[in-house]
């Protein structure tokens, strides 16, 4: 048995049609920006964007609340969330949220960007999710309208439909999420591996035949298969536009470790560098105009990968947000970590939180890095990072940590503590995400008031 | 009469009296005479109506569970997996809870007969009107089986699923269920590269003068779309090739390039075998093409072969006893070993040992790689013996012999021949199931053993009674648990959770069967004393059943008790994956057909059987 290497260049080469531009080489003060009026074709300068980060497990109780004054201005982040506190007057923190129809590692996770509930029996998440909404919106403008990615899964769990999909493109149906980085860059600037659109035509005709004969059950599944195949389409359009290679040129300018001629490390072994070369990815397909907006599971729901590149850290992630018990007997744990108190069980679970908090920073400020007309990446987006668990050994639904960070094009005010009486379902934010992106709803789950960003 | 004064209080007087139907409101069954108040059904029916009812009522039921939706549905029968549900809870006493007056939870006998009555009157109403076709959805190949059909048709060995993403399964489901079986772009792509390479290895570099010159369309289409190619489709790659050759490209180019269309074609890569010239609307038969590959898909997970091919051609293959001889052939070539490694390894559940169940290496170094590898294959090989040799259902728990590599043989500490996998008598604790080493690896923590997920393995995957979910808010094993399992072992934490009647209503029936395999560690290696250091007693018992031990004494429980249960659960399992799909109520009649097939005629029988059932060769539309 041979075992070839996923997208091992070999006779059948992944052609990389993208013409070698050299314009902006050595010209340190001519950088541009994709979204510069210049060299933007579609769309405004420099439309809203959005970034969707699910992280699992929940925080434990007490973690993520802040300090803020009496008009609700923040003054301090939790100290567990040490490394946001250079993001702070980008951040808004809304109180009290709670998903009202989904919740804990399955439920909360498959519903987290919907909306509705979970029916594991149809696998029905009650979608189309938020990210979706806004890329089927915008199909028009993008590659890959709303790029869907996550780290590899690890352990119990890692191939459960729930617990592994956050994007659903229709009730029943999850989009595909990309682990590998060089995959995501293929994906975005790569043009398949072969970019031939007579075969393509071929093959929608052949299902648009075949679409006549089947029932309406079948009429689904071939729907599927032409918007895969006119995705494919759009990526060979995409690449073979002379603007995207100047984008990719201007990228690696301002420092994206992405160059079309060295390849990208498939999933690096160091798990820092990897999630870092995906929030990279997310950077450069926002800023790229490859996408609209991108759904991102830093890992998936109950996750029970072993933080050991965590300093100090041992044990399951899942394994320690139950803090609470130290037994080392419980679920998912290993017998044989064993911790000598809940507060140094606890002190290990929020270390693993603080430590992807710093993740999203650095994308936060790789973000911030990236100019575009009058201002940076960071201010024409929203990004929304939380999960569908509050404190990981209760199991928590109420008072879902969650939080905003960028400028949504003016519409997002930061540094503020959104200070709230009643639950708050996260639907409202949903809703007002969407409103920002430019998606005229009128409702999104069961809200049809967005919550206040202003 | 019905358990408590709120319910009592609620009762209008008369009120049966003027209900004439039994089991829904909709007209009563012609097959029965008219009820009177005496009537356990009809009464059984008012019970649930007016105890459940209370809690159990539309969008904000208790648990979500509307029994108000189900008590006013038009045909109970329709709603027969929702009722068996509530009948468990009724029947563990689960349900209805104690009231606040503090009164026990539970119904009087009476009440609680009465709405089994009831429940049994759905049962039987669904076996009288059941028995459908059902509708397949079309699905798109599997990894495995996209894998199998390059590497069948090119004839090439090369292993291209570790180019294409993992398959998401549901929960509990297997990866053969058409609603999981995403389409999307990525999987367009990976799939061409997975082509391409496959393509690769078949044509070698360097020069292979004539191979393809000599190479024969429309042969290759046939096997590739698994039917006859319409002389269009014959047409359009003969132009292809033609048009690469007049571009200038050599033989084999070109022939390459056609071999990718082909294989591009959504022909070769979603299951359309079958596909009428126009939509027919309700039941129809496949097609000799369409079931050639749903015995292929079901008994190699690869495309038909030539022969069955053949048969399909000439509509022999519609005939009954053709299907059944062919599934026979099909069950003895070394592919039926993709089928039993597939089924046997979801069914059970033992694909995950090496994989989720993963122990640290470092602590366990006996625990190889290749050792947990053999002990997953073991289990599928001692399943294809079952099917090859027409074994009756009994073997499927004391079947006596194994297929051991030499590592495996040395982990049970049993004699073995040398050299490869070898056919073994058992030792006498390894013998069915219940005895091999994955299935008990499969059915613990990576760190301990477990008798309540033993148990509930057994109720679930062999019986088909899966036991609730445990309610929200039920403890796991706490601090406090485990002080006592240093006391008392195993049995004294469970004993102890048992006390408390929220959980005994359940933990009564799993954890007994469990404790019957605890002579078996996490590794399924033989052992005297629990994770505890306390000295294991595998006593167990089935509910309301005498206690036997140990894992001969389970199966013999099993086989004299629950061979209904235990064949109909087989049955279901099989026809889940060969159809890809859940299953609804109205198949609830072909699972007590196949059941008694297996249970008075063994395995072979059963898989004749399935092939030739209706849902098998017939399919709906909706």
């Amino acid at each position: 048995m041979t075992q070839p290497t996923p997208f091992e260049p070999s006779r059948s080469p992944m052609r990389r049609p993208l013409p070698r531009r050299t314009f902006l080489r050595g010209a340190c003060a001519a950088v541009v920006a994709p979204y510069l009026e210049a060299l933007a074709p579609r769309g405004p300068a420099a439309p809203v964007r959005a970034a969707w980060l699910y992280f699992p497990n929940g925080v434990a109780e007490g973690s993520w609340e802040p300090r803020a004054g009496r008009n609700g201005q923040l003054r301090e982040l939790n100290k567990t969330m040490a490394p946001l506190e250079r993001h702070r007057e980008r951040l808004v923190i809304p109180e009290r949220i709670f998903t009202p129809r989904g919740n804990g590692h399955g439920a909360g996770t498959a519903t987290w960007l919907t909306g509705g509930g979970w029916d594991h029996r149809t696998l029905d998440a009650d979608g189309p999710s938020v990210d979706q909404l806004i890329g089927q919106r915008f199909a028009a403008e993008h590659v890959v309208p709303a790029l869907s990615i996550s780290t590899k899964g690890e352990g119990f769990f890692a191939a459960d439909v729930s617990r592994n999909t956050i994007s659903w493109s229709a009730p029943g149906r999850p989009v595909f999420r990309e682990t590998d980085p060089r995959a995501v860059f293929e994906q975005l600037f790569g043009g398949g591996p072969e970019a031939d659109t007579s075969l393509l035509d071929d093959l929608k005709d052949q299902v648009r035949a075949l679409e006549k004969r089947v029932s309406t059950a079948d009429r689904r599944m071939l729907s599927a298969y032409l918007d895969a195949i006119r995705s494919i389409e759009r990526r060979i359009a995409f690449v073979q536009d002379e603007a995207t290679a100047r984008r990719l040129e201007a990228a690696a300018e301002l420092g994206l470790p992405f160059d079309l001629d060295r390849p990208i490390e498939a999933v690096p072994e160091d798990h820092g560098a990897y999630l870092g070369l995906l929030l990279d990815l997310v950077a450069l397909a926002l800023w790229s105009g490859a996408s609209r907006c991108a759904s991102v599971m830093l890992d998936h729901g109950q996750s029970n990968r072993y933080c050991t590149f965590v300093p100090e850290v041992k044990g399951t992630w899942h394994a320690l947000s139950h803090w609470r018990d130290t037994s080392g007997k419980t679920e998912d744990d290993d017998g044989v970590t064993s911790w000598s108190s809940r507060r140094s069980k606890r002190e290990m679970y929020d270390r693993v939180v603080t430590w992807h908090h710093e993740r999203v920073a650095l994308l936060l400020d790789r973000m911030a890095a990236l100019p575009e007309a009058d201002g940076s990446l960071l201010d024409h987006s929203m990004v929304v990072y939380g999960s569908s668990i509050s404190d990981g050994h209760e199991h928590g639904e109420r008072d879902l940590p969650t939080l905003i960070a960028g400028g949504a094009g003016g519409a997002l005010r930061g540094g503020r503590l959104l200070a709230r009486r009643g639950a708050t379902s996260l639907d409202r934010l949903h809703l007002a995400t969407l409103r920002a992106v430019g998606v005229p709803a009128e409702r999104f789950g069961a809200a049809d008031e967005p919550l206040a960003l202003g | 009469m019905l358990n408590g004064q709120k319910h009592n209080a609620r009762r209008p007087s008369g009120w049966i009296a003027a209900v004439p139907l039994i089991l829904s409101a909709g007209p009563a069954p012609q097959h029965r005479g008219a009820s009177s108040v005496d009537d356990p059904v009809t009464e059984g029916r008012s019970v649930i109506e007016l105890v459940c009812v209370e809690c159990h009522d539309g969008d904000e039921a208790e648990a979500g569970f509307d029994v108000a939706r189900l008590i006013r549905a038009e045909r109970a029968a329709e709603h027969l997996f929702e009722w068996r549900r509530a009948g468990a809870m009724i029947e563990t006493g689960a349900m209805p809870p104690p009231l606040r007056s503090g009164r026990g939870g539970g119904l009087d006998n009476d009440d609680r007969a009465s709405a089994l009555a009831f429940l049994g009157a759905v049962e039987r109403e669904a076996l009288a009107t059941g028995g459908a076709a059902g509708a397949e959805p079309a699905r798109r190949l599997t990894r495995d089986e996209l894998t199998h059909a390059l590497g069948d048709l090119l004839e090439v060995e090369v292993d291209v699923a570790a180019l294409m993403p993992p398959e998401l399964v549901a929960e509990n489901s297997f990866d053969t269920n058409g609603a999981t079986l995403f389409i999307h772009g990525e999987w367009l792509q990976r799939a061409d590269v997975a082509v391409r390479v496959a393509i690769d290895a078949a044509f070698p570099d360097g020069p292979s003068p004539g191979r393809a010159d000599g190479f024969a369309l429309a042969p290759f289409l046939r096997r590739a779309f698994r039917r006859p190619p319409s002389p269009e489709e014959l047409v359009r790659y003969q132009d292809l090739r033609a048009a690469r050759l007049a571009g200038g490209a050599t033989a084999e180019e070109a022939l390459r390039a056609t071999l990718f269309a082909v294989l591009s074609s959504p022909h070769f890569r979603l299951r359309l075998e079958d596909v009428p010239e126009r939509p027919v609307e309700g039941e129809r038969a496949v097609s000799a093409h369409g079931l050639a590959s749903r015995l292929s898909f079901l008994l190699w997970a690869g495309p038909p072969d030539e022969r069955l091919l053949d048969l399909a051609d000439t509509g022999e293959l519609g005939e009954p006893e053709v299907l059944a001889s062919e599934a026979a052939r099909l069950l003895m070539d070394p592919r039926a070993l993709r089928f039993a490694r597939s089924f046997a390894g979801q069914w059970l559940g033992t694909r995950r040992v090496g994989r989720e169940f993963k122990p640290d290496p470092i602590d366990n170094p006996a625990m190889t790689d290749s050792l947990m590898a053999d002990m997953r294959d073991e289990v599928a090989r001692f399943f294809l013996m079952l099917l090859r040799e027409e074994r009756p259902l009994d073997a499927l728990l004391l079947g006596e012999e194994t297929f051991l590599s030499e590592e495996l043989a040395r982990f049970y500490g049993v004699e073995h021949p040398g050299g490869d996998v070898a056919r073994v008598e058992a030792p006498e604790l390894r013998r069915g199931l219940l005895g091999k080493a994955a299935v008990l690896a499969a059915t613990s923590y990576p760190d301990r053993s477990s008798p309540v997920l033993r148990g509930a393995w057994i109720l679930d995957d062999l019986l088909g009674t899966p036991p609730p979910p445990p309610p929200p808010g039920a403890s796991e094993f706490d601090e406090e648990a485990f002080e006592e399992g240093e006391a008392r072992g195993a049995r004294g934490i469970l004993e102890r959770h048992r006390a408390s009647p929220a959980c005994a209503s359940c933990h009564d029936h799993i954890d007994p069967l469990g404790f019957a395999l605890d002579g078996f560690d996490r590794f399924g290696r033989r052992r005297d004393h629990d994770d505890f250091g306390h000295r294991v007693k595998a006593t167990g018992a089935l509910p309301g059943g005498e206690e036997f031990h140990g894992p001969e004494g389970l199966a013999g429980a099993i086989l004299r008790d629950r061979r209904t249960e235990l064949s109909r659960e087989v049955a279901r399992r099989l026809m889940r994956f060969s159809l890809g799909r859940p299953l609804e109520w109205s198949d609830e009649r072909t699972v007590v057909e196949l059941g008694a097939v297996l249970e008075g005629h063994g395995f072979g029988a059963l898989i004749a059987s399935l092939v030739t059932s209706r849902p098998f060769t017939r399919i709906e539309s909706r």
